[in-house]
């Protein structure tokens, strides 16, 4: 409960709303989402204490995730995966005229979805910090194999070119000094490379030029033209008894189906979407500008994020691209994610978890009446944003290393990332790999020596079996059901 | 007459060359890591080991792809017309292809430049070169502009207000 006093400290507070509305900027640029928005913005906390570092990156994840929804409610171009399923009932909202209300009932129902995920989160996150104290190496292994299987199994599209993505970003996590033995691998004799390549500047590149470098094909279009004037934003009393429920419902599924490994907001809200379309009374006008299409995904969206913080933080796997850089800015401000850090920091872990709180309640109170001032971004020509954007890359990337030679990875990345994305070939398993993959090397080797050299130990405890077996099933799985649809298909079913 | 075409679309196009490429860079992964040098500590062969899983999974995953995708466009060519794909080149250098690699070439200079004449000179051309890029001269009062303050701002605040360090210009010192 420290953590409360923490949070609330009127610094503190400042942080949360410049980071929160720094963030909804971000968010709203189409293409760039709440990764790009962390990633870019996050060298700016590096001189911050600790708490104040996170607490204005939770104010800045939640304020791109606000941020991405305006984009998808008022000009249908979503700021990330996530927001997707904000478009199909968001913008025939617009259409409609019913702009305000779809904002509102956005901010209403990301704002509940938080809240609820961030209740569970308090409840649940001691006891898995508990149970993941007794993981070791063996378990770690299976536990970021499974992880790697289910994100690279699970990924949008062609299952073989996740897997090829994971297997690179492998490659990538193997550059450097080996820990254990001390020889260099794959550093062609370039002296920066020995420490390996930091996976916050891959993410950079990837997030931040990757998504600038695909919207080159579309920057020709000058201004964009939004709707300026707004009415009162707020709902009326039939919005609410429609989407109340839906809320409710879609929240906790958010928030478990954003701590899976694999599964993120996308899921979430695409999830949430259908399963309130199949329940809902007025199945017709979804797609139409049905207020509940746009509450349930929203709500889920914002538990999705606040799920996907458990596995990072006690676990050290993060959940989502978001959290990912979450877990990076940990890392150099010098806490460890894992089950540790909830019994060596508690302080730290509880700040961050009341300012999720708080700033939920403000974003929620600034979004609302801001709406107007915060949509002009979006009418500032993307010719002059995105060369922003690149520039501040590129100082992030200093910001975090004070090595030049980034610049180059940055680049190099950032073609990788746009060459990836014409291939169809999914990122979320590259990242992930490239940052557990130095983990999970390291993990296998020490459960091998530990037990003599023989493969046995990564069977024997209960947490390594269930682990494998869930990693059989999140390849298996997909699987089966591709061959069981093809032979429902042949025998004319 | 039956025809065995093969003629991919774009996407499968795409996915071939990623498999082809993948299958090399696995190879080539794999020849790298089997030069690696024994470890003097602990089991010689240890460093190399996850590396050669590695190298040997990309070569196999891609070859996968690369038959995946053959058979699929076995599959398509049968039924389709192959006069309907309008075949470009397989590069075509489209305006924002160019667009990028200068943006490379750029950022390749920006790196060169920036210790040797400062933060804000060397961010200052490249973003101006960026501008540029996407404005054409006859915006040239808004690249100036933007390039300068965004330069001078962003220098200010992270110096000044946020103890990051930035390079500085030779003899002026900011």
């Amino acid at each position: 409960m420290q953590g409360f006093t923490t949070a609330l400290q009127p610094i503190n507070i400042m942080w949360v709303t410049i980071g929160g509305v720094l963030g909804t900027i971000i968010g709203m640029l189409p293409g760039l989402g709440p990764a790009t928005g962390v990633a870019v913005l996050l060298p700016l906390t590096f001189s911050m204490g600790p708490v104040a570092a996170l607490i204005t990156m939770g104010g800045v994840y939640y304020g791109a995730m606000f941020g991405g929804s305006r984009a998808s409610i008022l000009l249908n171009t979503p700021g990330d995966g996530a927001a997707v399923a904000a478009t199909f009932d968001g913008y025939p909202m617009t259409r409609k005229g019913r702009a305000e209300a779809a904002l509102a009932i956005s901010a209403i129902a990301s704002f509940i979805g938080g809240i609820i995920a961030t209740v569970i989160m308090v409840l649940i996150s001691v006891p898995v910090a508990r149970f993941a104290v007794k993981f070791g190496a063996p378990e770690y292994f299976q536990l970021y194999v499974f992880a790697l299987a289910a994100t690279a199994s699970m990924s949008k599209g062609n299952r073989i070119k996740g897997f090829i993505a994971m297997t690179i970003g492998l490659m990538i996590a193997t550059i450097g000094i080996d820990p254990q033995s001390g020889i260099q691998r794959f550093t062609f004799g370039i002296l920066e490379l020995q420490a390996g390549i930091d996976f916050l500047i891959v993410i950079i590149a990837i997030f931040a030029l990757g998504e600038v470098f695909k919207s080159f094909q579309n920057i020709k279009e000058g201004k964009i033209n939004v709707q300026k004037d707004f009415g009162r934003i707020w709902i009326t009393r039939e919005d609410w008894r429609r989407s109340w429920l839906p809320i409710l419902r879609s929240s906790p599924l958010g928030f478990f189906i954003g701590a899976l490994p694999g599964a993120g907001g996308t899921m979430a809200s695409l999830m949430a979407y259908n399963n309130e379309h199949q329940l809902s009374k007025h199945p017709d006008e979804f797609g139409e500008g049905a207020v509940e299409g746009l509450a349930a995904p929203e709500a889920a969206n914002n538990a999705a994020s606040v799920g996907a913080m458990i596995p990072m933080l006690t676990l050290g796997i993060p959940g989502s691209g978001t959290t990912a850089v979450m877990m990076g800015a940990l890392m150099i401000l010098g806490l460890k994610p894992g089950p540790l850090l909830f019994q060596q920091q508690p302080v730290i872990i509880w700040g961050l978890i009341a300012s999720m709180f708080i700033g939920n309640i403000i974003l929620a109170v600034v979004n609302i009446p801001l709406a107007k001032v915060l949509v002009r971004v979006l009418s500032v020509p993307p010719k002059v944003l995105y060369p922003i954007v690149l520039g501040l890359s590129f100082v992030g990337a200093y910001a975090i290393s004070s090595s030049v030679m980034d610049f180059y990875i940055l680049l190099f990345f950032g073609v990788l990332g746009y060459l990836l994305a014409i291939a169809k070939i999914p990122t979320s398993p590259l990242i992930l790999a490239v940052i557990v993959g130095n983990n999970m090397e390291q993990s296998f080797r020490r459960a091998y020596t530990i037990s003599d050299s023989s493969l046995h130990i990564f069977f024997d405890s209960p947490i390594s079996i269930t682990l494998f077996i869930l990693t059989l099933v999140s390849i298996g799985f997909p699987i089966l059901k591709t061959v069981l649809s093809s032979y429902r298909t042949r025998k004319g079913m | 007459m039956k025809r065995d075409t093969f003629s991919p679309n774009a996407l499968q196009r795409t996915s071939l060359i990623s498999a082809g490429v993948g299958i090399v860079l696995g190879i080539a992964y794999t020849i790298l890591t089997l030069s690696l040098p024994y470890a003097a500590i602990g089991r010689p062969n240890a460093p190399k080991a996850f590396p050669l899983a590695l190298g040997i999974l990309m070569t196999l995953l891609s070859a996968a792809l690369l038959v995946q995708q053959v058979m699929k466009v076995r599959a398509d060519s049968a039924i389709r017309h192959p006069s309907q794909e309008k075949k470009k080149g397989i590069f075509p250098l489209e305006h924002h292809t160019k667009q990028i690699i200068i943006t490379v070439i750029n950022g390749v200079f920006y790196g060169l430049l920036f210790s040797r004449i400062g933060y804000v000179l060397s961010t200052f051309i490249f973003l101006g070169g960026e501008l540029l890029l996407f404005n054409g001269k006859r915006k040239w009062r808004t690249v100036l502009i933007v390039s300068l303050i965004f330069s001078l701002f962003i220098y200010i605040l992270f110096n000044k207000l946020l103890g990051v360090y930035l390079p500085r210009m030779p003899i002026i010192g900011f």
